[in-house]
């Protein structure tokens, strides 16, 4: 019982539930967003670099569910997402200091970042701000998590941002790693708990691509 | 401006005047008007209302608005086609149409519109069955209200108060022991409650109320508005949409602090559906170390963790 699906074929209709949603994007890369199921309909919640986009499916995503979200708090995560949608304004980059949206999906956070995130650290501050505790132990990611070679120095410059004050919110969770915390509902999850996770579900996801495309 | 205007122009045979009035007659015609008042009351802001008595029979006028008075006028149509769900609308409007029935009183009762022709609501309830409630599936239902009154008494091992509007009408309204100590210091005035209803759909039974908070008054019309379209809305997403609308505008007119307080104390109540009391605690995350709202916060944290895991069993 591998609890993976493809969102919009293999989705049980029958439920309320969010989940997290991951989407390979040809000559892009992966992709993170929510997957939201109320009343029998398939919503996609998720920041496109440029733009929050919530509506009904139309990717082909792969999503797990998580058990973090009770089935009845549903309706309250939707009302939650629609308000951000409202009013949060992200710019890209790879950056996550374990900020949240508050209640006015203003960015809530201590650094001096602004709204600097990725899909991913979207994702991540939309669940900060819906449970009591931290969602991931997020410093157990550091900046070694990046690998591109010289893309903090770069991107300060381009944004005339202070280095010493960003360089501690520098880190990067994959957007396979963002799907792989859906497997555990006691928060804050550790990095140690995902990778337990992560070459099982990349083997998953594979294999459903590979049946797909025959 | 559009008006309902209600009068009694016999009673017992003889033609009534305010300048002389039997005590049937004006117990009759003070019940009218204490109904209409709270059908009108019920439904749009009281700073909205305007009453006039005058004489020529007697008469009580009530002006509002045009857009709430085609509210007050929709409702008491839609409770005399038999199809209100609102119990404060049928349960005074059948005061009304007891009156109205009354052998050997006459009543007159209009809808009077500019540049149009009156609505005769007399013959209209006169004509209709007994005015009752809409029943829901359920037995009965929870709502938050206002309800103010003359807070006079308090006592009891499970204590509570009453609200004493004359004529045998009293609310009673349970309470905790810290509650009351806290209510106490309001003794001897007239106080604004938010109160949690348990409203039963069989008429014969009492709506049930538990105390949520004492309202300052500034603060009373907002709420009520946003109970009102709360209460009528019964999709959740779009209860949930209300909250968080309402939060955020008062938010921008500097009462946000104080709604959020009274919104907290007023859902921490098990019987409220879990994203209820888990949208009130997203909206006060932010705050959930300020003086005011960490104690209320965590109380209402409680409730709702106890509530999850109730329904993971």
């Amino acid at each position: 019982m591998f609890e993976i699906v493809q969102s919009q074929l293999e989705s049980d209709i029958n439920r309320d539930f969010v989940a997290l949603g991951y989407l390979l994007i040809e000559d892009v890369g992966p992709h993170s967003a929510f997957i939201i199921q109320y009343q029998g309909i398939l919503y996609e919640f998720h920041y496109e670099g440029s733009m929050i986009d919530f509506s009904e499916i139309w990717n082909d995503y792969f999503h797990k569910v998580t058990y973090s979200v009770h089935p009845e708090e549903v309706p309250a995560f939707m009302a939650m997402c629609e308000q951000i949608q409202k009013k949060a304004n992200p710019r890209y980059g790879y950056f996550y200091s374990g900020e949240s949206y508050d209640r006015n999906g203003d960015h809530f956070g201590s650094k001096d970042l602004g709204e600097r995130m990725t899909c991913v650290g979207f994702c991540l501050n939309v669940l900060k701000g819906f449970f009591e505790e931290d969602y991931l132990e997020y410093t157990d990611w550091d900046e070694e998590t990046h690998n591109d070679v010289g893309y903090l120095e770069s991107y300060c410059e381009k944004h005339n941002l202070d280095i010493t004050k960003v360089k501690a919110s520098h880190r990067r969770i994959t957007p396979i790693e963002f799907i792989s915390s859906g497997f555990f509902a006691n928060l804050p999850i550790r990095k140690i708990q995902i990778e337990s996770k992560v070459q099982e579900v990349e083997e998953t996801i594979e294999r459903k691509v590979q049946s797909q495309m025959n | 401006m559009n008006q309902l205007e209600i009068a009694l122009k016999e009673a017992n045979g003889e033609s009534v005047s305010l300048k002389l009035m039997t005590p049937d007659a004006l117990e009759s015609f003070m019940l009218v008007m204490s109904s209409l008042k709270a059908i009108a009351e019920s439904l749009t802001i009281k700073d909205n209302l305007n009453f006039s008595i005058s004489e020529g029979s007697a008469q009580c006028v009530l002006e509002a608005p045009q857009d709430s008075m085609e509210i007050i006028y929709e409702e008491l149509d839609i409770a005399i086609k038999g199809e209100s769900e609102d119990k404060d609308v049928t349960s005074n409007l059948r005061s009304i149409q007891d009156q109205i029935k009354r052998e050997n009183y006459k009543y007159r009762f209009l809808y009077k519109r500019s540049n149009k022709p009156p609505i005769d609501l007399y013959s209209a309830l006169f004509n209709s069955k007994r005015i009752t409630v809409k029943r829901k599936r359920n037995q009965y239902e929870y709502k938050l209200k206002i309800k103010s009154g003359f807070f006079n008494q308090l006592g009891g091992n499970t204590p509570n108060y009453h609200f004493d509007y004359g004529g045998g009408e009293k609310i009673t309204i349970g309470c905790t022991v810290n509650q009351a100590k806290k209510i106490n210091q309001y003794i001897y005035s007239n106080i604004q409650a938010l109160l949690l209803c348990k409203e039963w759909y069989a008429e014969d039974k009492k709506d049930e109320y538990t105390h949520k908070a004492v309202l300052d008054e500034e603060y009373v019309n907002h709420i009520k508005t946003y109970l009102n379209s709360y209460n009528k809305e019964n999709e959740l997403l779009r209860k949930l949409r209300l909250t968080h609308e309402f939060i955020d505008k008062m938010f921008n007119e500097n009462k946000g602090h104080k709604i959020l307080f009274y919104l907290l104390l007023a859902f921490n109540d098990k019987h409220f559906h879990l994203s209820e009391l888990k949208t009130l605690l997203v909206i006060s995350k932010s705050f959930r170390e300020e003086d005011d709202i960490e104690k209320v916060r965590k109380a209402l944290l409680e409730t709702y963790e106890e509530k999850k895991n109730k329904l993971k069993k």
